[in-house]
């Protein structure tokens, strides 16, 4: 193998490497801030780190298969995600008009208290 | 990059000589000394140079020249030589374990500093613990990427350019990861998050995947992070005078429990990832799928013979039509205006481009997962508007009175009837 095409191959794996410890990061970030959080905005806004994280994993791992499956289920969870983030929104306007809190321990009964 | 790190380490009078790449006096792969955390957070918080400092550190260690510490590694653990070429896929590299343990323990070892780190940065309202948490986030990050980006070079070989962008976007995404979960404030949340997405998006260029970067742009910071600014504007209360934000903003819930269980599943994340085994195997893999990637890509365009045609006019304007195309080889037979047959090798610059591969890929291998993603997004708006039109029921302020919260319409105004309602909407 030709030197250049060498250090070429090793930017292109460095560059799988830099993303795969990324994707970690995004998810450990999204998942402790998920667990942490009380605001239950926040929280979905953690899904969504996570999502991102899986999006990042699927694409650096297809990079290395030279197969474009990784990209095209990253639109699946482009998709998944659009949809979570109106239901989500939604049930959380609904439980805010309740309570008038965004606390997600006001609702750890799983009821209304009367 | 490299000179710049050395007039910076040389301002902090650190030894060095000129012209030479400034090796920091730490141990190199396979060594966890606890000195090696001390050393970054103290180089960190030295000074106002702080920052500086640390950009340093983080070039120096990326420096490509691996074959001059060499020596220096070999000196600091008796690292046997195969397991620096593990690109040469000796497989008796994979024996050497014993020199693999201290190795994984660096690792390990960074993810418990990025972990205290975080802990400490979620303490609500104290500043010092705060800078010191960041520091040894920062530090931790930096172990991390910097072992990590050696991992991927075979010892030996050329690093080529320092991988500038991939640390930088790393670096962004990271950060406004963190800023995401441990901002009080929900906006400012949501605004790092656009951070993210857009670090992320550089993240997908480099890795060629062009079409994605962009659809993620616009789907997530364009479209879904709008949709939760707009709901933080209906459901936030806004900031108490003196107090700040709301206590459940500023108290996070067992801070400590959940950064572990986080970083347990980093650390074995990372150690599945970045174990000199894994690593030898995505190597081998990138290796051998670079031809099938190739071909793929040529069966792509030959399944749309159009654009085969239009690729092969560029190659030559003389081209009437395509008799047969090869894709293991890119060669196509054509016929010329002249009626004589002509065979064309097509080069790797003349593949369809990414948007269109991820198209042809999206029709012709999942066309069922097309359809259900449109049924799952048709779900999502029926469920969304039936969400949204949940009426108030009748009597319910007289109930929230009682309840002793605040009621939903104005007082005086025919009493809550749903009638008022309508009106107010």
């Amino acid at each position: 193998m030709m030197p250049w095409t060498t250090s070429l191959a090793a930017t292109d794996a460095q560059t799988i490497n830099a993303a795969l410890l990324v994707s970690a990061l995004l998810f450990t970030c999204g998942l402790v801030g998920f667990l942490t959080r009380r605001n239950m905005i926040i929280m979905f806004l953690c899904t969504e780190l996570m999502f991102q994280a899986a999006a990042l994993a699927l694409i650096a791992f297809g990079k290395v298969h030279q197969d474009l499956s990784g990209q095209v289920f990253v639109i699946f969870i482009l998709t998944v995600a659009a949809a979570e983030a109106a239901l989500a929104l939604g049930l959380v306007v609904l439980l805010y008009r309740r309570r008038e809190t965004l606390d997600s321990e006001a609702w750890s009964e799983l009821r209304e208290t009367s | 990059m490299l000179p710049r790190a050395e007039v910076v380490v040389r301002g902090r009078s650190v030894a060095g000589t000129l012209g030479q790449p400034y090796i920091p006096n730490l141990p190199r792969v396979g060594a966890c000394s606890p000195r090696e955390p001390e050393n970054t957070a103290v180089a960190a918080s030295g000074s106002r140079a702080g920052p500086l400092v640390f950009l340093a550190f983080l070039v120096s260690h990326m420096s490509p020249n691996l074959s001059s510490t060499a020596s220096h590694l070999s000196d600091a653990v008796a690292l046997p030589d195969p397991l620096l070429g593990h690109l040469s896929m000796l497989p008796t590299a994979l024996l050497e374990t014993a020199a693999v343990v201290p190795s994984a323990f660096l690792l390990t070892g960074a993810v418990a500093i990025c972990a205290v780190g975080l802990v400490l940065l979620m303490q609500p309202g104290q500043q010092s613990l705060r800078l010191g948490g960041t520091v040894l986030g920062l530090a931790g990050f930096a172990m991390l990427i910097v072992e990590v980006l050696k991992r991927a070079v075979p010892a030996g070989a050329d690093g080529g350019i320092p991988p500038v962008f991939p640390v930088v976007f790393g670096l962004l995404a990271v950060v406004g990861a963190v800023r995401v979960m441990t901002n009080p404030r929900p906006v400012f949340a949501a605004l790092y998050f656009m951070l993210v997405v857009l670090a992320g998006g550089g993240m997908f260029l480099l890795l060629d995947a062009e079409f994605m970067a962009f659809a993620l742009v616009i789907v997530y910071a364009g479209a879904i992070l709008i949709t939760y600014m707009f709901v933080l504007m209906l459901a936030q209360q806004s900031p108490v005078a003196g107090v700040g934000e709301a206590w459940y903003d500023r108290m996070p819930r067992e801070a400590i429990s959940g950064v572990i269980v986080g970083f347990v599943i980093l650390a074995t994340l990372s150690d599945a990832y970045f174990s000199p085994k894994a690593q030898i195997a995505r190597d081998t893999t990138m290796v051998e799928s670079a031809h099938a990637g190739t071909v793929a890509s040529w069966q792509r365009l030959a399944s749309m013979p159009k654009l085969l045609l239009e690729t092969a006019r560029v190659a030559n304007p003389a081209v009437v039509s395509i008799t047969s195309f090869d894709p293991e080889t890119g060669r196509l037979d054509a016929v010329l205006t002249s009626g004589a047959s002509e065979q064309i090798t097509l080069p790797p610059s003349m593949m369809p481009d990414n948007s269109r591969q991820v198209g042809v890929e999206l029709v012709s291998r999942f066309p069922a997962g097309l359809e259900i993603a449109g049924v799952v997004l048709l779900m999502a708006l029926f469920g969304a508007v039936i969400l949204a039109r949940k009426q108030i029921e009748l009597g319910e302020d007289e109930r929230r009175t009682i309840a002793g919260m605040r009621r939903l319409t104005v007082e005086g105004e025919a009493g809550g009837s749903s009638a008022t309602l309508g009106a107010n909407r």
